[in-house]
């Protein structure tokens, strides 16, 4: 599958801080991928620099092909982008401030529009400046995909939303994806919504990709197995199984984190004398802090 | 990019309005003073050897409690100052660099367009109230010519152009609206009495100190006075250019 955003070797410093350290993933087209990550893990950097608002150090960036070198302009005229700190223009209305993005972008898809707005419960009518914090952030949706963009690019698009309002920009986005083809890539830092709703997942932390691909491969590959033995077993001859990331006993068994294929895993463990076992599923969730605990 | 000039014209709206109904007061006060007496301004005219044109302007503005820097003088100083800084300061009020940033404009058309609208409500500011110069010509009986009108409120078009840029980069650089206004209008200010006193000390080298800086901003007596042509448009221009490229590039290099 072809990729919509492609990052390879990106490095950004913050005078001497290293923000990001060569970090490498693609977004393929048509698919939701979450950007996840504790805070400061660089993923506002990231989305930053693909929108040229921050410039990077070195590496390369490719949106649609096109890389992505400081201020260029024509790339943007595919990509729909709400800022994590997003902020519109207090004196305007919602209609104006979508018809100011209209000038910018030459059309704007006025049915789409008031769809999300009646989702959202939102008077467009209204100045920005009475809109309270979760509506600012809904019109922010709203311009994003008011344009109809072939590329969507969200900083923590539902931080703000009560869950009703997360549950219906959910829906929205998903829908985006699935009628029109468009690729969201959008960064959250809640998991449960995260999951709902995306094919491919982007974690980062430090400056560092944990993981990037198919959400479903990880959940595949990255498993908790509690095992017992029929004899005592040595932690060090469990640690040196292929795909057995980490051990821990408990009383009679051993929690032991995988990456990788259980089934082989298992064929291993028989070796040992393997007398019951028990696959764990992680949910996003628990993936998450699996993989960045073991990291740390 | 139309969207973005009508909205930064209905962003100055209120410095263009504020600062036209002051301007009005004084253009009615020296209109019906003139209108009732023109014979002395013709006169006095011919004596120095300048235009009505020139003639009324400088009275004109020159009218208030300060010489070169009263009346509508001040009003335009100030306006120029809240233009200036307006024109980035309000995204740094409102936050909003980074959504009209990652529109797909480049930052140079952005800033093009903005700056433009800023001239535009200058040129408004400066130009229409002085409208009043051929209306008192009709009624004086006089005939109008357009290039000694020009010649007449240009330079002070270029000065104030130079201040609004000067304002544009102070507001570009400290990031707060402000304190931008306050250099922007203190710079000036300073700039102008400092040279004022300094010409009284050292008169031999007045028309050096004063040719580069008092009159560049303040004094219209350039054209007549000392036939210096083109200095002051070139001046006035050259300042504007420059802390417009030094402000472009600050923004074109800022990260958001």
């Amino acid at each position: 599958m072809e990729s919509a955003i492609q990052v390879i070797d990106l490095r950004k410093f913050y005078k001497t801080f290293e923000a990001l350290k060569k970090i490498t993933f693609d977004v393929k087209k048509g698919s939701i991928t979450g950007f996840i990550g504790r805070n400061g893990a660089g993923k506002t950097t990231t989305i930053k620099i693909l929108m040229g608002l921050l410039y990077k150090d070195s590496g390369r960036v490719y949106i649609n092909g096109l890389e992505v070198e400081g201020d260029t302009h024509r790339i943007r005229s595919h990509i729909g982008f709400m800022p994590e700190d997003f902020s519109l223009y207090p004196q305007m209305s919602g209609w104006q401030i979508l018809n100011f993005n209209k000038g910018f972008f030459g059309n704007i898809n006025i049915k789409k529009i008031k769809k999300y707005a009646e989702a959202f419960e939102l008077d467009l009518n209204k100045k920005i400046s009475a809109l309270s914090k979760g509506m600012r952030q809904m019109l922010s949706i709203i311009v994003a995909v008011s344009t109809d963009p072939g590329i969507l690019i969200l900083d923590e698009p539902a931080s703000g939303l009560d869950p009703v309002m997360r549950h219906a920009a959910l829906e929205l986005l998903s829908e985006e994806c699935s009628e029109d083809g468009a690729t969201v890539f959008y960064s959250s830092h809640i998991l449960e919504d995260v999951e709902k709703i995306v094919d491919s997942v982007v974690m980062i932390d430090q400056g560092n990709i944990l993981f990037s691909g198919n959400l479903d491969d990880l959940k595949e590959r990255r498993k908790k197995i509690i095992v017992t033995f029929k004899t005592n077993i040595q932690e060090q001859m469990l640690n040196q199984i292929k795909g057995v990331v980490r051990v821990e006993k408990n009383l009679n068994s051993y929690v032991l984190d995988t990456f990788g294929d259980t089934p082989e895993i298992l064929n291993e463990l028989k070796n040992f004398g393997l007398k019951s076992y028990e696959v764990i599923h992680l949910n996003l969730d628990n993936l998450f802090i699996e993989t960045v605990g073991r990291v740390n | 990019m139309k969207t973005l000039f009508k909205k930064e014209l209905l962003d100055n709206k209120w410095v263009v309005l504020i600062s036209l109904v002051f301007i009005l007061l004084f253009t009615i006060f020296t209109a019906s003073y003139f209108m009732h007496n023109p014979d002395p301004i013709i006169e006095n005219a011919k004596l120095t050897n300048r235009t009505i044109d020139t003639m009324l302007f400088n009275s004109w503005y020159m009218s208030g409690v300060f010489t070169g820097l009263g009346g509508p003088g001040l009003i335009f100083l100030i306006s120029a100052a809240f233009l200036g800084t307006a024109i980035f300061g309000k995204e740094k009020q409102n936050n909003s660099f980074n959504f009209l940033f990652t529109r797909p404009a480049s930052r140079l058309k952005i800033f093009l367009v903005k700056i433009l609208a800023a001239i535009l409500a200058m040129v408004i500011i400066i130009f229409l109230p002085a409208i009043f110069i051929p209306i008192f010509k009709i009624i004086a009986n006089q005939s109008i010519s357009f290039l000694s009108f020009f010649i007449a409120v240009l330079p002070v078009f270029f000065g104030y152009l130079a201040i609004f840029s000067l304002s544009l980069l102070a507001s570009v650089i400290t990031n707060f609206r402000r304190w931008a206004i306050i250099i922007a209008l203190f710079i000036p200010m300073v700039w102008n009495y400092s040279f004022i006193a300094l010409t009284a000390v050292v008169e031999d080298s007045q028309k050096v100190l004063r040719f580069i800086f008092d009159r560049i901003f303040f004094n219209l007596n350039w054209y007549t006075d000392y036939q210096i042509g083109y200095i002051p448009f070139v001046v006035g221009i050259g300042i504007a250019i420059v802390c417009c490229s030094l402000s472009y590039l600050i923004i074109k290099k800022k990260e958001y």
